[in-house]
């Protein structure tokens, strides 16, 4: 008998290993939609109408970042409540509640989209991820999405629960770091998916059933980057969470500090959702002072992503250093590199540093410009949650595994070359992408080329960068066809009695070490929703005052300051109309 | 449940007092020095390399030039 998660845990080892099914069926159907637009693009094989690369495109974008990432996280956020906290979920059937909806939901909106690819039927949502007005998809898209955010609510909700029963039993005890770091990413996800929720249900929900007649753009894709910019967190806190927690442990270290982590897990709270407007730099409409509280906001950002940076190498020393390295760079070579688990999550937090670099571009309001709607901005995510996200749930899914279905990984080599051949595969792919959008080749393009027209490289060429993406595209597949035989195999085999400990790392500096205040949830939402409303309010009322609520035609209520002047206005003047006339009669009387 | 190291591989226990990070120090260094150079090739690439963006000129806003 061993002491896996799975023998602690059967029942939520099981909700565990069905989130994390439906999140590698979206990863497979993502990656066949990847890799026929990576060849369409790049000219090399087209069997697609160029029509149809869009909801290609749309497929690639919502099956990988909104249901590959969320329904492996909400697994790993099950996975780490039960663990830290030693309890299994309140009350299995909420659990599998909220599941069932997440599933249904982006069952809905997953139809909606493939439709597309059929004349059969009317339905259709090739509106890309981003889903901005005047690109309307069937309404089943739009309830398709609201019901999977209501999952992760609920999840949130299921997990709260947890922490609370599990905190009436224990009042003096500082809350778990896993538990932690759920908690906060979960409260940072409400308050994001504030934006969305009013997106889809005020304005783009009503609008594609037919019940208003026009959106009003701007306020509508405003409303979504409200959303849009906090979701990379959602995606990357969990992949974070696997680095403070377990790179640490595969290191043979300890986590160097908990505090530190616990403060960038605040940061996160605080500072990831008043950052929106720097995707829209270029929107017209929006002031430029209101773009620059959103950069300096988005720099402010990249503070818990150096701390991490600092905590998460240093853990890793720790480990190499017990393990017998030395020296200044020395010590690298004491790394288990023949872990696939250690490897994955290491190679994916290189590729996170280089993502630093792209995002700072982008970032910037200036340099922006330069890159702007190009193949950089493309580049720039395939190494955040392509890479840094999606290889270290991968390389992580091979220490999941074994803790979840209880049987032995299916081969550890192949698990070593599948995330080296991903690394290798998105190294061509990301940097001619990088490399593209400096020459201005645009994205979200079936067809990048012009007649008349040539992008010309300063370094190397077109048809150099073109191939580079194919190949890397390529290798990509490759490795996932590897990552799927590995989890097939491991399904496939029989139940071990041999299997690691159900275990995360220790600390070098413990919670004791770190300030109560950081465990004061309540202080750091209330000041995250303060910087939301400084960050939102005024561009928001200024959007709504130019373009109307519901677009330029329809105006049916206040919907500026002028307007609530102006009834202000009217009802005084009505007021003292009266008192005059009633003072009239009093003096006539 | 939370516990220590996988100790098969391990050689000694470094504790909190005699464990100074001088690689991390040292690998964050060459980081922050590739980011800073990538910093100044960006000034080349941007502002050397290209037309005036619309920080630029007036002509190019109104897409006259």
């Amino acid at each position: 008998m061993s002491n896996a998660y799975i023998d602690d845990f059967p029942a939520e080892a099981k909700v565990v290993r069905t989130a994390f099914y439906s999140s590698f069926l979206a990863l497979a159907l993502g990656g066949v939609f990847g890799v026929i637009q990576t060849l369409h693009r790049t000219g090399y094989y087209r069997f697609i109408d160029s029509a149809d690369y869009y909801t290609v495109l749309t497929a690639h974008g919502v099956f990988l970042v909104i249901s590959f990432t969320i329904f492996f996280l909400v697994g790993v956020f099950t996975w780490a409540i039960t663990t830290s906290l030693d309890r299994g979920v309140e009350d299995l059937r909420f659990t599998w509640g909220w599941y069932g909806l997440m599933a249904i939901g982006i069952t809905l909106s997953g139809v909606a989209i493939l439709a597309g690819f059929t004349d059969a039927t009317d339905i259709s949502a090739s509106v890309l991820f981003t889903f901005y007005a005047p690109l309307q998809a069937h309404p089943m898209f739009y309830l398709g999405l609201v019901l999977f955010v209501v999952g992760t609510w609920l999840a949130g909700v299921d997990w709260f629960r947890s922490w609370w029963a599990w905190k009436a039993e224990n009042p003096d005890e500082r809350i778990p770091l896993p538990t932690f770091m759920v908690l906060t990413t979960m409260l940072m996800w409400y308050i994001a998916t504030l934006g969305v929720a009013a997106a889809i249900l005020v304005f783009l929900l009503p609008w594609s059933l037919g019940l208003v007649e026009s959106v009003n753009p701007l306020l509508t894709r405003t409303l979504f980057w409200f959303f849009g910019h906090p979701v990379v967190y959602f995606w990357l806190m969990p992949a974070y969470m696997m680095w403070y927690i377990m790179l640490p442990k595969v290191s043979g270290g300890k986590l160097f500090s908990d505090p530190l982590a616990r403060v960038v897990f605040v940061l996160f709270l605080i500072l990831s959702v008043p950052t929106g407007i720097h995707h829209q730099y270029l929107d017209p409409g929006i002031a430029e002072g209101f773009k620059f509280i959103a950069m300096t906001n988005t720099m402010f950002l990249l503070l818990p992503s150096l701390l991490t940076a600092f905590t998460v190498v240093a853990s890793m020393e720790h480990g190499a250093r017990q393990r017998g390295g030395e020296g200044y760079f020395g010590w690298l070579k004491a790394l288990p590199w023949r872990d696939p688990v250690f490897t994955g999550m290491a190679l994916a937090g290189l590729m996170f540093a280089a993502a630093g670099f792209s995002g700072m571009i982008n970032a910037g309001m200036n340099i922006n410009y330069l890159v702007h709607n190009t193949f950089w901005v493309v580049g720039h995510f395939h190494l955040t949650v392509g890479t840094a996200v999606a290889l270290t749930f991968m390389a992580v899914t091979y220490w999941f595994l074994p803790q979840i279905t209880g049987k032995a990984l299916w081969s550890r080599s192949v698990a070593l070359g599948q995330v080296v051949l991903w690394f290798v595969g998105m190294t061509f792919m990301s940097n001619a992408m990088h490399r593209a959008g400096l020459l201005g080749v645009p994205r979200r393009t079936a067809e990048p080329q012009y007649d008349g027209f040539e992008f010309e490289a300063a370094v190397g060429t077109m048809g150099e960068l073109q191939a580079q993406i194919a190949l890397g595209g390529i290798l990509l597949t490759l490795s996932l066809v590897l990552f799927f035989a590995n989890v097939v195999g491991t399904a496939l085999n029989g139940r071990s009695d041999d299997l690691p400990a159900n275990e995360y790392a220790g600390t070098l500096s413990g919670p004791e070490d770190a300030p109560l205040v950081l465990d004061n949830l309540k202080l750091w939402t209330a000041i995250a929703v303060v910087l939301v409303v400084f960050a939102y309010t005024f561009p928001l009322l200024s959007i709504i005052d130019r373009g109307g609520l519901f677009g330029p035609d329809i105006n049916p209520f206040p919907v500026s300051l002028e307007t609530v002047h102006l009834l202000a206005f009217a009802l005084e003047s009505h007021v003292t109309g009266a008192l005059e006339s009633v003072a009239w009669l009093g003096v006539n009387r | 449940m939370c516990a220590m190291t996988d100790e098969s591989e391990q050689r000694r226990e470094i504790g909190h007092d005699e464990y100074d990070p001088v690689g991390t120090l040292a690998l964050i260094t060459v980081y922050f020095l590739i980011i800073a150079l990538l910093w100044v090739f960006m000034y080349f690439v941007e502002f050397l390399g290209n037309e005036p963006t619309v920080v630029g000129s007036f002509l190019t806003v109104v897409g006259i030039a």
